[in-house]
């Protein structure tokens, strides 16, 4: 009977803390940013969190899916340790992001959208990150951004994450 | 206190109109005529402006406005079909027809799709898009709503009706731009009682009608004014037929807008509950039993035959051999020609109470007594109690009423042994064991009194109010009115008189308004037709005591005793020992096991009638179809019998003259003072049964409504019981369960249910047939062996 | 020419973000004024008016003004919005106040806050900012811990709670009212108005939504003078204003210059065209504003009314340049397919135009365009500008129809040939 999963504590605990941004009798407020809390700690977001969140925050289940599924920044398929977002925005663009693309694309051996074997990298395409002064531009993991990108910085990134390094 | 409204003038199409500020520009040019296309916006649902579909050009404004959310200014001159205007509209059409499969010729929606009426006349013909069209992905929304979401554009109405409406947030707008969808997400169906709506207010064919699928295009549809008959509301509607050859066929039942009623909603089993009128168990023929066998006979002797029984028993041992129940949803004709007709017969065996069983109370207790005002004024209400009563299930539309309150912030108390979920935020929530009501009604006054600073009376004394009553007394009290809605956990129960009289007394030292919100559509009117035993020179048996002894004549009128009477494992024995006539719509092995004499009757939607509802209003309704085969309106059959035996002013041309007779002769009800109880029982601690109705099971038309069945028919053998009671009896998880009483046994569905009080057992209409009044019930499940 | 006198005045130091810098340049001390009732909320608006301030966000609405629509006296809680989304492709700028300079924000919206009669402010940052957000934060906690934020604020009984929090990605939430709907936990979709934020905003309060740059200009304005800010600009255009210079120029980067600047300056700040090309185009305010060819704008100031002469916008400050390699058939698709993306899809004709517009654009790419396509191009353009909630329809019309008024050989021949005529097969 009792089939409720629970967000693991450290989940809940950055969730109550986020909840003190809004006022107390708007739950939802805090949608937004549970849902990253949630991702940056299972990886991505599958509809059983989604059910797990509408619960924990007393809501109806289709306020939390209209949510993750509008913002961008959700992974609602599992992705690879690594996700590289490449801007393929007009600034970048100009300065070549389409070609440093498909320099990726065959580096890893993928296609965009998808994630490596090894689960270590997913390759996406992002709409424009307020790096135009530095494109080609990307950002890892949907915060870290790498700037100025060369075929030959990505390579070394690419290499170093191979070999374990941190970002 | 009288205020002069300030007054707005504005010009659309030249026309001079005056409004109050705040007016919308559309809802000004809809209160003059002045048609604006529209999608988006619904005149009971918050205003999104998202379709663009009503743009109008408002002079001085550069851009073309939204007339749906645009307020009018004094002196503002709008044109909806000026070039500009038209410009805007005709664009907007494009870009919604782009995606939107052409496939009228085959869409359920066709001939009354706003979608296709607006191209006629605001799309340019030929679209310039040659791409590929959007895919969408169907859902399965249950066997009420049918979806092709290819069709949807996307207006929203559906999401908002869920949000603000129905108070159930299932449908949602997913992903986004181009990608955007409506839909549960997660394909779950939908699970409001007003579901159905969306299918009236989705613009397109996207959201239609399941049932209705393909059935019928609505250019051929005939349309007839009708009332629900499954509950107390009384909402209007149009019944849609279509004559298919020789026959009428019921297509669908609509909303028929009455702002003072259902406004423009109608609840699912008002909706689709006429799949049960032609159903083919319907009875077509009068039958009479002869030595056991059923033959079908004419009307001209099955109405001499009753007529010569009924005058036998009569002569012979008086009218008190003779009695008459009849379902609470028959109509006034019914009711008062079937009260007529025994009372000359010299019997006052009447009633119409048929779950009921405590009538102790029956003189303090006005059956008659109606809401006042109108539905709308419990909207203003600041605090609504509702005891026993489950208006979510029982009566969507006066639910809807008081979800409104709550939504504008009056507090909303319930008391039950079961607490289904609401679709509105309740203030407490307070289960209460079967067997406890009375003990907690009276610490409930008890609370009352001494907040009043009131004197307790003596059999209330022992009943010290806990801590949780005394804070739910406290919020009823701080209310200087209210209404107290009494249902039927109340009515139906063994001790309901009690539980009624200590309601009364907290009503009236709260000030709160008190209504008993009555079972079927006509309660009130079975009341004032006057059906009841105590109305007449002497007083007759009430249902209780006519099931003491066999009846020599027992006449049950629209009414199926194993489904729409409690304790009908009891009942049958006296049943087939009496002699009963039953005038009935629906045929079933049952009836023929225990009737002598069947009289085949039209449902509502065959005759014209009179319901009153809550509100006291009579609600007048006419036929929609002719007869099925040889059934008779039911007033019509009393009639005649009465006619034959030649008994006083039975001459009744249509039923018109027996409304304007009925309300020229009223009912004299002289009630008394209300008296508390001498004592007041604590319960016995014993774990208690009891059978909670599926809202689609209240009468023999819904069930036998193909699809509300298919939605009603998980809770016919389920056992609802809290993990207490469940633990009580080794369960430890939902599923199939035996249950045993009386050295009887039967398979179950148990489910775990922390919304059931403790040593409380609801169980499911099938159940409930097999069981013994307070018979002592096992439970074991089937799992753990 | 004089750089980094407003919002980044605090740069060039060895800790630009931290507190003793910030105080360093009078920091907080309009603010303590206005506490100590030395300073009154109409004077701030008078200031802001005087100052010429004008909403850095896109729309160019006087900032004074739209503070003074706040009736400050009327009872209930109001709120200050800081919109930190920074989406606008082009634009970089107000991420670089709050790395570099978050206390002058932190004051920004404390002052404005208050001249408003608002307890409670939001800084709402587009989703990657992390780093963004973390610099907020501390500069948020040290300025609390200075008494300057929060409860009771020097025992002046006045209240401010500043809140940073952060999106997860949508351009739309940079539309004002979208803002709203995510702060209140909802999709973003833009509300219509009237009503107006003014009168029904966050969580149905009245609220003002300012854009960082705004916010973070207001402290510097009150110390130093509306007088000396204006006077930085032009009669028409007070201050100086933040540009962010990207594509082809061969030092992009970010500057903070006088209003009235003209473009050849500020291209040469950016290093001059990259390789020495010619200049063939700018976009000057973000990817929504309207293309000006490369040697119209060389003759153009960068102002409100200089940028308005050349038929376009100052918008965000995101100036995009194209040098004559660029393919324009090629740029517009990158852009439309931004809009396409980015589109919350409630309006029908952003919703459904975006997409055929989009699809028309991969059509021409793909060798499938028809001459009349590029008139079909204008014409959809045509039918969703001035249809939508929010200005996100013109935003996705005037790249359309500008591109196209100015480069349509560029578009007939893609059309007609079936390649780029810049690029050739
Ligand atoms: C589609 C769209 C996107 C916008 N994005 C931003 C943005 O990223 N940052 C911003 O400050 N303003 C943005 N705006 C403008 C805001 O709606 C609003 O005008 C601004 O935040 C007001 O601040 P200001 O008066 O200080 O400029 C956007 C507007 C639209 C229509
Ligand atoms: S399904 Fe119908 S009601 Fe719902 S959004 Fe689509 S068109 Fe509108
Ligand atoms: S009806 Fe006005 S925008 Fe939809």
């Amino acid at each position: 009977m009792n089939n409720k999963r629970e967000f693991d504590s450290s989940v809940t605990k950055q969730i109550d803390a986020w909840k003190k941004k809004f006022p107390k009798e708007k739950p939802e407020s805090s949608i937004i940013m549970s849902l990253r809390f949630i991702q940056d700690h299972y990886g991505w977001l599958s509809d059983k969190h989604l059910d797990m969140l509408a619960d924990y925050l007393d809501l109806a289940p289709i306020r939390v899916y209209e949510v993750a599924s509008f913002y961008s920044m959700y992974h609602r398929k599992p992705v690879g340790k690594y996700v590289l977002g490449i801007c393929g925005s007009i600034s970048c663009m100009l300065r070549g992001s389409e070609p440093l693309l498909h320099h990726l694309e065959t580096k890893l051996d993928i296609k965009l959208g998808d994630t490596t074997k090894d689960g270590l990298f997913t390759l996406k395409e992002v709409e424009c990150l307020a790096s135009c002064t530095k494109a080609p531009a990307m950002v890892v993991n949907g915060t870290q951004y790498v700037e100025d990108l060369t075929p030959e910085s990505l390579d070394k990134l690419v290499d170093n994450l191979r070999q374990g390094e941190q970002l | 206190m009288s205020r002069i409204e300030e007054k707005i003038t504005l010009f659309i199409d030249d026309q001079r109109i005056e409004c109050t500020p705040g007016t919308t520009i559309i809802e000004a040019a809809d209160s003059v005529g002045i048609y604006i296309p529209r999608f988006c916006y619904h005149e009971k649902l918050s205003v999104v402006a998202s379709c663009r579909m009503c743009l109008v050009e408002v002079e001085k404004a550069p851009k073309t406005l939204p007339a749906c959310a645009t307020p009018v200014a004094n002196d503002m001159h709008v044109y909806t079909r000026s070039q500009k205007a038209r410009q805007s509209q005709k664009a907007v059409m494009e870009f919604l027809l782009i995606n939107h499969p052409l496939d009228c010729p085959i869409c359920d929606q066709g001939g009354e799709c706003e979608l296709q009426d607006i191209a006629m006349g605001y799309g340019e013909g030929v679209s310039k898009f040659t791409k590929d069209k959007r895919v969408v992905y169907d859902e399965n929304l249950g066997p009420l709503v049918a979806t092709d979401m290819t069709r949807c554009i996307h207006c929203t109405r559906c999401v908002r009706f869920g949000t603000e409406i129905a108070g159930i947030e299932e449908l949602g707008a997913l992903k986004r731009g181009n990608h955007m969808n409506i839909g549960t997400y997660l394909k779950k169906g939908l699970k409001s009682e007003l579901s159905g709506n969306v299918i009236d207010i989705c613009p397109v064919g996207a959201l239609t009608s399941k049932p209705y699928r393909f059935h019928g295009r609505s250019w051929g549809f005939s349309q007839h004014v009708s009332v629900s008959p499954h509950d107390c509301v009384g909402s209007n509607t149009y019944i849609h037929s279509i004559n298919n050859g020789n026959n009428l066929d019921i297509m669908r039942v609509v909303p028929r807008k009455n702002d003072n009623v259902n406004e423009t909603w109608l609840s699912d089993r008002d909706r689709f509950s006429y799949e049960g009128i032609q159903h083919k168990k319907r009875l077509t023929r009068p039958l009479v039993k002869k030595n056991g066998q059923w033959k079908e006979v004419s009307w001209a002797h099955v109405v001499s035959y009753i007529a010569d029984c009924l005058k036998q028993v009569t002569d012979s041992k008086g009218g008190q051999k003779i009695a008459a129940l009849a379902h609470p949803s028959s109509t006034c004709e019914e009711f008062y020609l079937l009260q007529k007709l025994f009372r000359q017969l010299g019997s006052n065996n009447l009633d119409f109470r048929l779950k009921e069983s405590d009538f102790k109370d029956q003189y303090q207790i006005n059956y008659t007594t109606n809401l006042s005002g109108s539905f709308e004024d419990i909207e203003q209400s600041r605090c609504i109690t509702l005891i026993g009563a489950n208006t979510r299930n029982d009566q969507p539309m006066l639910n809807h009423r008081i979800r409104k309150a709550v939504l504008s912030g009056a507090d909303c108390i319930r008391i039950d042994s079961h607490m289904s979920p609401m679709n509105f935020k309740t203030t407490y929530d307070f289960l209460t064991p079967h067997d406890e009501w009375s003990s907690n009604l009276a610490q409930l006054l008890h609370a009352v009194l001494n907040i009043k600073k009131q004197p307790v009376p003596k059999s209330i004394q022992p009943h010290k109010p806990t801590d949780d009553i005394t804070k739910l007394a406290k919020t009823i009290c701080k209310h200087k009115s209210g209404y107290i809605f009494v249902g039927k956990h109340v009515m139906h129960h063994e001790n309901a008189s009690s539980m009624r009289a200590i309601i009364q007394a907290i009503a009236k030292e709260t000030n709160h308004t008190i209504t008993f919100v009555s079972e079927g559509a006509n309660t009130i009117g079975g009341a004032k037709m006057g059906m009841l035993p105590y109305l007449g020179e002497t007083i007759g048996l009430d249902k209780e005591a006519i099931f003491k002894k066999p009846m020599s004549i027992l006449w049950l009128h629209q009414l199926d005793p194993e489904h729409d009477m409690t304790h009908y494992a009891e009942i049958k024995n006296k049943l087939e020992k009496s002699f009963v006539i039953s005038c009935n719509a629906y045929d079933s092995d049952e009836l023929r096991s225990y009737a002598d004499v069947i009289i085949p009757a039209c449902t509502f939607a065959e005759m014209s009638g009179t319901f009153i509802n809550l509100l006291g209003q009579q609600q007048r309704f006419h036929a929609a179809l002719p007869p099925l085969g040889d059934s008779k309106a039911g007033w019509k059959i009393i009639a005649a019998i009465a006619q034959t035996m030649q008994l006083n002013s039975f001459n009744y041309p249509h039923s018109q003259a027996v409304v304007d007779e009925f309300n020229g002769n009223h009912f004299d009800f002289n009630y008394q003072e209300n008296v508390l109880p001498e004592t007041i029982a604590n319960g016995n601690g014993h774990h208690s049964w009891v059978s909670f109705d599926h809202p689609f099971n209240v009468d023999a038309i819904t069930r036998h409504a193909k699809a509300l069945q298919e939605v009603a028919k998980d809770d016919d053998w389920t056992v609802r019981i809290n993990s207490r009671v469940a633990k009580y009896y080794g369960i430890n998880h939902d599923g199939a369960a035996t249950l045993r009483f009386e050295a009887k046994n039967t398979k179950v569905f148990v489910v775990i249910d922390e919304l059931v009080a403790d040593k409380t057992i609801i169980v499911g209409k099938e159940v409930a047939t097999l069981l013994p009044k307070n018979c002592k019930i096992e439970l074991e499940s089937n799992h753990d062996k | 020419m004089k750089q980094n006198l407003v919002c980044y005045r605090t740069f060039e130091e060895k800790s630009p973000s931290s507190f003793e810098t910030y105080k360093k340049f009078n920091g907080y001390t309009t603010w303590e004024k206005l506490l100590k009732g030395k300073m009154k909320p109409s004077e701030v608006i008078d200031a802001i008016k005087a100052a010429g301030l004008m909403g850095r966000g896109g729309a160019g609405f006087p900032t004074g003004l739209k503070m003074s629509f706040i009736n400050r006296d009327k009872e209930g809680q109001k709120y200050l919005v800081c919109n930190s989304d920074e989406s606008e492709p082009g634009t970089s700028k107000d991420r670089f106040i709050m790395q570099k300079n978050p206390h002058q924000l932190i004051e920004g919206m404390a002052i404005a806050a208050y001249t408003m009669g608002a307890t409670v402010g939001y800084n709402y940052m587009r989703g990657e900012f992390m780093k963004e957000f973390e610099s907020c934060e501390k500069a948020l906690k040290e300025a609390k811990k200075a008494g300057l934020i929060g409860k009771n604020i020097l025992g002046t009984g006045i209240n401010f709670e500043l809140i940073n929090i952060i999106g997860a990605g949508a351009y739309i939430v940079g539309e004002e009212t979208a803002m709203l709907e995510s702060i209140e936990g909802k999709r973003a979709m833009p509300r219509f108005k009237p009503p107006f934020p003014a009168n029904y905003g966050l969580y149905g309060k009245p609220t003002t939504v300012n854009n960082t740059e705004s916010l973070a200009s207001i402290p510097v304005i009150l110390d130093k003078g509306a007088e000396w800010f204006k006077k930085l600009g032009t009669e028409k255009s007070g201050g100086t204003k933040i540009f962010s210079v990207s594509g082809h120029v061969a030092k992009p980067g970010v500057f903070e210059i006088p209003m009235g600047t003209p473009f050849k300056d500020l291209l040469e700040l950016a290093g001059g065209m990259l390789d020495n090309r010619g200049c063939k185009a700018v976009i000057p305010g973000g990817s929504s504003m309207k293309i000006v060819p490369g040697k119209t704008m060389l003759k153009a100031e960068m102002s409100y009314e200089g940028m308005q002469s050349v038929g376009s916008a100052i918008g965000s400050g995101g100036v995009i340049v194209m040098d004559d390699r660029t393919c324009m058939v090629e740029a517009l698709a990158c852009v439309i397919k931004f809009y396409e993306d980015e589109s919350c899809g409630q309006c029908t004709p952003c919703r459904e135009g975006t997409n055929w517009l989009h699809q028309n654009l991969r059509d021409i790419i793909a060798g499938k365009g028809k001459i009349k396509d590029v008139d079909l191009l204008v014409e959809i353009a045509g039918k969703i500008e001035g249809k939508t909630i929010c200005a996100f329809g013109e935003a996705v019309a005037w790249p359309v129809q500008s591109f196209i008024e100015h480069f349509r050989d560029e578009f007939e021949f893609y059309c007609k040939n079936g390649y780029s005529k810049v690029k050739g097969k």
